[in-house]
């Protein structure tokens, strides 16, 4: 999706589908694709994990999700530049895991898990980040994905754009109304 | 290694930041042949400012690079100011090691580059009054200054036309008012404050918008400020000053500068047979070669530690304990003000209203405590005052939620409540256990000395620091705020990005080491104009008094140089 598409649709009231988890599999290898080199810090195989779990994250409703920012980018940049081994390794090994269980439960890869099948499972991770407390929950695995997750999401252009844009003065009594959950 | 005696100039100014800017401006307008040494590199806006790049575009979006940041700027990365695009503004600490005792830690926050710290400055700019000048002599602690403010009125207005400052006249006798253009506003919930404050302490808690060196109506050359936010990054319309934007561009005007970057100032050479500075000597700070170069005036403006650091490094059979140190007192009474204490709250309402725009300016509550007989503290001397704001948050005070999905995406977007924050700025005494040496044998990348610091907060900072936080509590409550959060932990020392002292201005040159001029006492030709001179510390930010006195002080010099006084 282009990014004045993207833009349309945020200030408009169409309403996006929510990636079916084989599109959501194809956007992964899309994203994947549009690398300039192959994923830094992450296989192939984790790649398509953290493109699925951050769209689970922040999914694409009637705005554009996880997917459409190419969080899963900024995850790798992250991991591969900012983070010490310990952490990287840590987060990767979480991965890792949630890909393992859902092989166990689901006989397949958690990319390729059904949409329901995917947030069980990551209700799990959250679950166990909510158990600890202080540093220790916050270096949890799915803990550091759901930051990086909304930070990448956040401050990606698609995202950001609108609300970085220069007006050129100061209102301290604009009007303001909460979006309704969509 | 032979020294290179360059060309003769008429005056020297070590520094090119706030203070130096300005003894730059001044010493060529009044015609003088002007060299300003700069420890680092030239700045050019067009290549080197970065206030407009995006979130999207920074490699960490706003993250910063951590392993260099750990690597190479441990401690100036405690810095306010300091992110992933200014960082470029702060010194390498790795190069520019200083030391302090164990467990006594002091955050030494510099800048090396044409226009020094003075692109990075908080901006605020607040005139000093007789409550600071008189109040060593009052408390009998420290030394009395040499002026009072009426000696230094004049020089205010002097700067502040040219700098530039926005805020709102009070009429208050402890924080005078200044030459302003029109105030930045306060946002709704600010102004909501404001009201509740005046119906519930009078005119004894006032507060206001904050009183700032960033045009809100145009200069030549200069564009009123346009909101965008992050002035540590630079500021390509020159709306807030600095010595890059104002004061040196005029200098250059003048064609009477000679700027010289990557000239680290090792010490200033003395002639023991006139009983003058001669001149100063440099290490390049590429090649390492020394050189000399040489004035018949001198201004020290590298920053108040750099400066006592040269002074001290400048050992002769005259002055073996560094120069213009006959007193003893170079290196003592090193201040900082001490922050955090304070609190925060929630104000219930305007739910429908937020703000647009980044307003690179905050609230003021001019200091309330120790004004007179009805304001008396017992507990603690002199005072403080805050600075704040009202603000809703956004997007990144739910980086750490439970859950996730559409739920936790909705909330990205929606806007907190309104949050109002108190920070104290408190008045920190002279005392002459805060002290700067220079270290028997670390060397920085250049092989200069460094220093050794030896400083941290009296028991009088402390209990301030606890009345800050009581204080802010008890007016969030007056306004109707709720979830009322006190801060406990006081800043460290020099995180303030305040330092000042260390060469102090006094009337007598058995305890000081300026005059009432910022002249060494024993130096004619030597004059220090930067925050080692001052004598206390009030609580309001230093800067524009730096300003005032440098110009004032020049003003001084040449009058002396044309009477063949110097």
């Amino acid at each position: 999706m282009d990014r004045r598409r993207a833009l349309e649709l945020l200030g408009s009231l169409a309403i996006l589908p929510a990636l079916s988890p084989s599109e959501l599999f194809d956007a992964g290898v899309r994203a994947h694709d549009r690398l300039a080199a192959k994923p830094r810090a992450l296989t192939d195989a984790q790649f398509a994990t953290v493109v699925a779990a951050a769209e689970q994250i922040i999914p694409r409703t009637q705005t554009p999700g996880a997917t459409d920012a190419n969080v899963a980018q900024f995850v790798d940049v992250m991991l591969a530049d900012w983070y010490s081994v310990p952490e990287r390794e840590r987060f990767v090994a979480g991965v890792d895991a949630l890909d393992r269980r859902a092989r166990q439960l689901h006989q397949a890869p958690f990319a390729r898990c059904t949409a329901d099948d995917q947030r069980a499972l990551l209700r799990d991770a959250d679950a166990e980040v909510a158990a600890l407390n202080g540093t220790a929950a916050s270096q949890h695995w799915f803990a550091t994905l759901k930051f990086l997750t909304v930070w990448g999401y956040c401050t990606s252009r698609l995202v950001a754009e609108s609300e970085e844009r220069l007006t050129g003065r100061y209102d301290g009594n604009a009007p303001y109304r909460a979006a309704n959950p969509s | 290694m032979t020294p290179l005696v360059d060309r003769d100039y008429d005056a020297i100014v070590v520094g090119s930041g706030i203070s130096g800017g300005w003894a730059a401006k001044e010493l060529t307008e009044h015609g003088l042949r002007t060299l300003v040494l700069e420890a680092g590199r030239d700045i050019i806006p067009e290549r080197d400012y970065k206030e407009h790049v995006p979130s999207w575009d920074m490699h960490f979006r706003g993250l910063g690079d951590r392993r260099a940041v750990e690597r190479r700027q441990q401690i100036q990365r405690h810095s306010v100011s300091f992110d992933e695009l200014s960082h470029v503004f702060w010194t390498d600490d790795v190069d520019n090691p200083y030391s302090t005792p164990a467990g006594r830690p002091f955050d030494w926050l510099r800048a090396r580059q044409v226009g020094g710290k003075s692109i990075i400055w908080g901006r605020q700019v607040y005139r000093w009054s007789d409550l600071d000048f008189e109040a060593n002599l009052r408390d009998r602690v420290g030394v009395d200054w040499p002026i009072r403010y009426a000696d230094i009125a004049p020089w205010y207005e002097y700067v502040e036309r040219f700098v530039g400052v926005s805020g709102e006249s009070l009429g208050l006798t402890h924080l005078p008012d200044g030459i302003f253009q029109p105030p930045m506003a306060m946002n709704v919930v600010e102004n909501a404050v404001r009201e509740r404050m005046r119906a519930h302490f009078g005119d004894e808690r006032l507060l206001t918008i904050g009183r700032v060196a960033i045009l809100t109506e145009g200069k030549p050359g200069r564009a009123p400020c346009h909101y965008c936010g992050p002035c540590q990054r630079g500021c390509i319309t020159r709306s807030y000053f600095s010595s890059l934007n104002s004061t040196l561009p005029a200098a250059r005007a003048t064609g009477k500068l000679t700027l010289r970057p990557f000239s680290v100032v090792h010490s200033v050479i003395y002639d023991a047979k006139r009983g003058r500075a001669a001149g100063v000597r440099v290490i390049d700070a590429h090649t390492h070669n020394a050189m000399e170069f040489r004035a018949p005036l001198v201004f020290l403006n590298a920053s108040a530690l750099e400066s006592v650091r040269i002074l001290l490094n400048s050992r002769s059979s005259s002055f073996p304990n560094g120069l213009a140190n006959g007193s003893g007192a170079l290196g003592l009474g090193v201040m900082d003000h001490i922050k955090w204490g304070g609190a925060n709250g929630l104000m219930p309402g305007w739910e429908d209203r937020r703000t647009l725009g980044n307003r690179p300016n905050g609230i003021l509550v001019p200091r309330f405590r120790n004004l007179g007989a009805s304001t008396k503290q017992t507990g603690f001397i002199r005072g403080y005052q805050f600075q704040g704001g009202a603000g809703r948050s956004g997007w990144r005070s739910h980086t750490r939620d439970a859950g996730f999905g559409a739920e936790l995406k909705a909330q990205l977007t929606r806007l907190g409540p309104w949050e109002m924050s108190f920070g104290g700025y408190g008045e920190c005494l002279p005392n002459d256990a805060n002290r700067v040496q220079l270290h028997p044998t670390q060397q920085d990348a250049w092989g200069i000395p460094t220093l050794h610091i030896t400083a941290g907060w009296s028991g009088n900072e402390l209990a301030m620091h606890r009345d800050m936080s009581d204080a802010a509590a008890e007016i969030l409550e007056a306004v109707g705020a709720t979830q009322i959060e006190k801060r406990s932990a006081p800043s460290v020392m020099g995180n303030a990005n305040h330092e000042m002292g260390g060469a102090r201005m006094g009337r007598d040159p058995r305890t000081s080491v300026l005059n009432a001029w910022n002249q060494a006492h024993e130096v004619p030709n030597l004059f220090v104009t930067d925050g080692a001179c001052m004598a206390s510390s009030s609580c309001q930010n230093p800067s524009i008094t730096y300003m005032a006195l440098t110009a004032r002080a020049v003003d001084h010099a040449v009058r002396l140089l044309k009477a063949r006084e110097l």
